[in-house]
């Protein structure tokens, strides 16, 4: 947990004067592509389980 | 308890509960063929405390996620009219910028007083717009299942039709457009903005695709074959989504980005993870019960999550003894 923190200090824009997290645009970026990936990746695996069950299931 | 760290929204929660939330709502999306967000936004503060805009940014980023995936798995969309998509999406766009700057502008007040008590002006308002919302869908769904129930008392064969006239194509306003795909022959541009626009801002300020509110109005207003009003539905919330994570995870301010992001990633992917399995659970649930009855059912549900919304806001303000 704390490595993915200290990972995701990377995405973060360095302005302590200002409120609330600052992203760089590196998180904006991993904000939209890690759903996508993440979504795809799930429904793969989830369809592929489905289908073991199935077969097995004849 | 094996809690997770969520950077942006600044608190810790216990990952297997919030995956269980992810499962709970995909389910419900899966069930009720809708993306999730009207159940994930108001649960992910009753449940968790976790503040609506950052509810609402996170909420984005994974219906963004689902859909493509869900686009991925129905390979065969011919039933996307993209013409119409993109014409709608002029309008989703600026309204998904107007709901981000709302939510950005709710922050920025910080905390406001009702009834002596401090309370964040974004957990004050969006609850409210919230069970507005909800009591909408509600209502949509109830009448809609009462209608499609009646026709099958006549003719239990009978297929699912719209039967409202096109209410919004009798504007005159130029230009118009043809759209063969969908079936219209003569529409105003303008209507199709409007439309594109209230789904944007709905995506942009509560979080949800807007599938709810652009099925009815491509079905009942446009008069657009029932399948090919999902299919293009689908390709808007991509968009509108997709744009809405943007504006939610650059933290798009009024003035300036002073308020900072409402899009936090890990809330959004721990959620992601369960929604997907939820989903495949809920549409396989699908197959034993008659889409009428879900319909109905999708109405009550509505009611239910904004009462429970307004409770807790209540709650909240200490009106039920508590704070």
């Amino acid at each position: 947990m704390i490595a993915l923190l200290a990972a995701l200090s990377i995405f973060r824009d360095a302005r302590p004067d200002q409120a609330g997290f600052q992203p760089s645009w590196l998180y904006v970026v991993l904000c939209l592509v890690a759903p996508v990936v993440l979504g795809v990746l799930m429904t793969a695996i989830t369809m592929g389980v489905e289908r073991l069950v199935v077969r097995r299931k004849g | 308890m094996l809690g997770v760290e969520l950077p942006v929204a600044g608190q810790s929660i216990d990952l297997i509960a919030l995956v269980a939330l992810g499962v709970a709502t995909g389910f419900v999306a899966g069930f009720f063929g809708i993306g999730g967000g009207i159940i994930a936004v108001p649960m992910l503060h009753i449940v968790f405390g976790v503040h609506y805009n950052y509810a609402v940014g996170s909420s984005l980023a994974v219906i963004f996620g689902t859909a493509i995936a869900g686009t991925l798995r129905h390979r065969k969309l011919q039933q996307v009219d993209a013409k119409l998509g993109l014409l709608m999406f002029v309008g989703g766009f600026g309204g998904a910028l107007l709901g981000t700057w709302i939510v950005q502008l709710l922050k920025h007040w910080g905390e406001v007083h009702f009834a002596l008590r401090p309370i964040l002006a974004v957990n004050f308002v969006l609850p409210l717009v919230y069970a507005a919302y909800l009591v909408f869908v509600g209502r949509l769904f109830q009448r809609e299942s009462a209608r499609r129930k009646r026709e099958l008392r006549i003719d239990p064969e009978a297929p699912f039709q719209a039967s409202a006239k096109n209410l919004l194509q009798r504007f005159r306003w130029r230009p118009r457009v043809s759209l063969a795909a969908s079936g219209i022959e003569d529409v105003s541009v303008w209507v199709l903005v409007l439309i594109g626009f209230l789904a944007g801002l709905t995506a942009g300020l509560l979080g949800v695709g807007g599938g709810i509110v652009m099925v009815p109005a491509m079905i009942y207003i446009l008069g657009m074959p029932t399948r090919v009003a999902i299919g293009t539905s689908l390709f808007m919330i991509i968009l509108n989504t997709g744009v809405g994570t943007y504006f939610h995870a650059t933290g798009l301010g009024l003035f300036s980005r002073a308020e900072g992001a409402n899009c936090d990633i890990v809330l959004a992917a721990c959620i992601l993870i369960g929604s997907t399995v939820g989903a495949q659970l809920g549409a396989a649930t699908t197959r034993k019960v008659r889409g009428v009855q879900i319909r109905h059912s999708l109405a009550y549900l509505a009611y239910a999550v904004a009462v429970v919304t307004v409770l807790r806001l209540a709650h909240e303000l200490g009106l039920l003894g508590g704070r």
